[in-house]
């Protein structure tokens, strides 16, 4: 009964597809929009507190806008100067440049870029995560309300898994953020970096020179501890 | 939390206390904001129009803190203590001379003169000719301002090493560690007659002496960049600001707030006898403002 066999075959087959769409369809809609093409983010901001000073009347809750643009901004961060820098040796110059103001950018070029970003660290051989501490968010209003400065209390964590083993960076600090043509930049931050592992090939410590404080100069610090 | 009970904060020393910067004396303040009609302390000015910290903020700039002697916001008062605060950014470094009160200005007259003349301007004015610099930012408070702002923060720590006694002013102190309120720190100021000698010399190294104390206290009681930002908004309901922006005074103020206080150098103007009862700049103060105009820090003093 050929007729027969062929009838039978077609039936379980789309038996088979129906059932597999019917279990598939669901669980792809329950997802985030985008959440099935895109691999989940190496780098997972935690909101924290946000408090917010003004200099009359009553503070006005922290706006939900400015506080998803500054963790989006703290996110962009870390991709450009912790994971780029591990996965390709250099930071992401072109990113950077759209998350710092003018003067802060130009602070890059001092000792502090070793406290900003994590260049010189062995080559990632695997997949690197970064994670943060719930971020403590602090802003500052004018008579109208506008946010005018916020600050972010940062503490990330990079772990990048290396031919020598892990190196792990632990940046904190804080993290200065003003309005500039509609987005939000770091215009200041006062950070310390520590690094370790093994064979880092950086220098194991250096620091930023004392004091050096300003919108986009804050003291920059770093220690990085060597284990051998 | 604001809990109406509690108070605000701020601080400045005699002369107008701040430190580096000229919201100095402004990082003052601590506790919970004040009332929307909340008192002003003191009045900040940015005296040169081109200064634009945001876009310069690495480069050393000039902040004049002038105590005047006015007993009401009516009296604009004698600049009678007058020290000149240069701050390097890019070093975190910053340092103060002290200007005597009866020092004769570079257009005559003495210095202290000129406030109630042409204000916080004309006074900046003499001392940019004075000195070779250029000032940028300047502030002042008077007598019960300059109480009301101690009292807010709590007080100030100052150690006094020798006796006052002068009834005049009020100073009434043996050698010793006081946390002086608003009133005390006033008498300590002003001072002049416990030092037969040095008089009016020894009070003005005073007046640096409250100013830097008072940035210790309220760096001490600010910390962070959160810090900053309270002190900001606190300060902000106290200040009548000419020319400056609230996120300018944010970034004064931390910048004020970063440097070490026990990294400020305090320098008295070299002086001599004058005509009158005025004191001359002497000869060596030349070298001194060189020191001083070159990046706003002393190195050679």
């Amino acid at each position: 009964m050929p007729g027969f066999r062929r009838t039978t075959g077609r039936i379980a087959a789309v038996t088979v597809a129906g059932v597999l769409a019917a279990i598939s369809l669901p669980i792809l809609d329950a997802l985030p929009a985008g959440a099935a093409k895109a691999p989940k983010s190496p780098v997972t901001v935690t909101p924290g507190d946000a408090n917010i000073f003004t200099v009359a009347g009553t503070p006005p809750a922290f706006p939900d806008d400015v506080k998803a643009a500054v963790l989006a901004a703290i996110a962009a961060y870390l991709k450009a100067a912790s994971l780029t820098a591990a996965q390709k040796g250099a930071s992401d110059a072109t990113g950077l440049a759209t998350l710092l103001t003018g003067p802060a950018a130009a602070r890059l070029t001092s000792t502090d870029r070793a406290t900003l970003l994590d260049e010189g660290l062995p080559r990632a051989t695997g997949k690197v995560k970064i994670t943060t501490a719930p971020v403590t968010l602090t802003g500052l209003a004018d008579p109208d309300g506008h946010v005018v400065i916020v600050n972010a209390a940062i503490d990330a964590t990079t772990v990048l898994p290396t031919r020598s083993g892990n190196v792990t960076v632990k940046r904190t600090g804080d993290l200065v953020f003003a309005p500039d043509n509609g987005t939000w930049k770091i215009q200041g931050y006062t950070l310390t970096s520590e690094r370790t592992g093994k064979k880092l090939g950086v220098t194991p410590t250096t620091t930023a020179p004392a004091g050096s404080t300003a919108t986009s100069a804050t003291p920059a610090t770093t220690t990085r501890t060597v284990t051998k | 939390m604001r809990n109406p009970i509690v108070r605000l904060l701020v601080v400045v020393p005699v002369v107008g206390l701040l430190l580096a910067g000229c919201l100095t004396a402004a990082w003052f303040a601590i506790g919970r904001p004040a009332p929307a009609n909340a008192a002003i302390w003191f009045k900040v000015q940015k005296v040169d129009a081109a200064a634009r910290f945001a876009d310069n903020p690495t480069q050393p700039f000039f902040v004049l803190v002038l105590g005047n002697d006015g007993r009401t916001d009516a009296d604009p008062g004698l600049g009678d203590a007058e020290h000149i605060i240069g701050v390097n950014p890019a070093t975190g470094d910053a340092s103060m001379i002290d200007v005597p009160r009866d020092t004769e200005a570079p257009n005559g007259g003495k210095i202290n003169s000129y406030h109630p003349n042409g204000g916080l301007p004309a006074n900046v004015a003499q001392l940019n000719k004075m000195m070779g610099i250029n000032i940028s930012y300047a502030m002042t408070t008077n007598f019960p301002h300059f109480i009301d702002m101690v009292n807010a923060i709590g007080g100030v720590d100052i150690d006094v090493t020798e006796p006052m006694v002068d009834s005049d002013s009020g100073a009434d102190f043996q050698p010793g560690h006081y946390k002086m309120d608003g009133d005390s720190l006033l008498a300590y100021t002003r001072d002049r007659k416990s030092y037969p000698a040095a008089g009016d010399r020894q009070r003005t190294v005073n007046q640096g002496t409250a100013i830097i104390a008072a940035l210790t206290t309220l760096r001490a009681q600010n910390p962070g960049v959160a810090g900053t930002i309270r002190l900001t908004s606190i300060l902000a309901q106290h200040v009548k600001t000419d020319g400056l922006s609230l996120t300018e005074m944010f970034d004064l103020g931390r910048l004020a707030l970063s440097i070490d206080p026990a990294k400020v150098k305090n320098v008295l103007l070299p002086t001599g006898a004058g005509s009158g009862t005025n004191l001359s700049v002497a000869p060596e103060a030349k070298d001194l403002f060189a020191d001083f105009a070159d990046d706003a820090i002393l190195q050679r003093h």
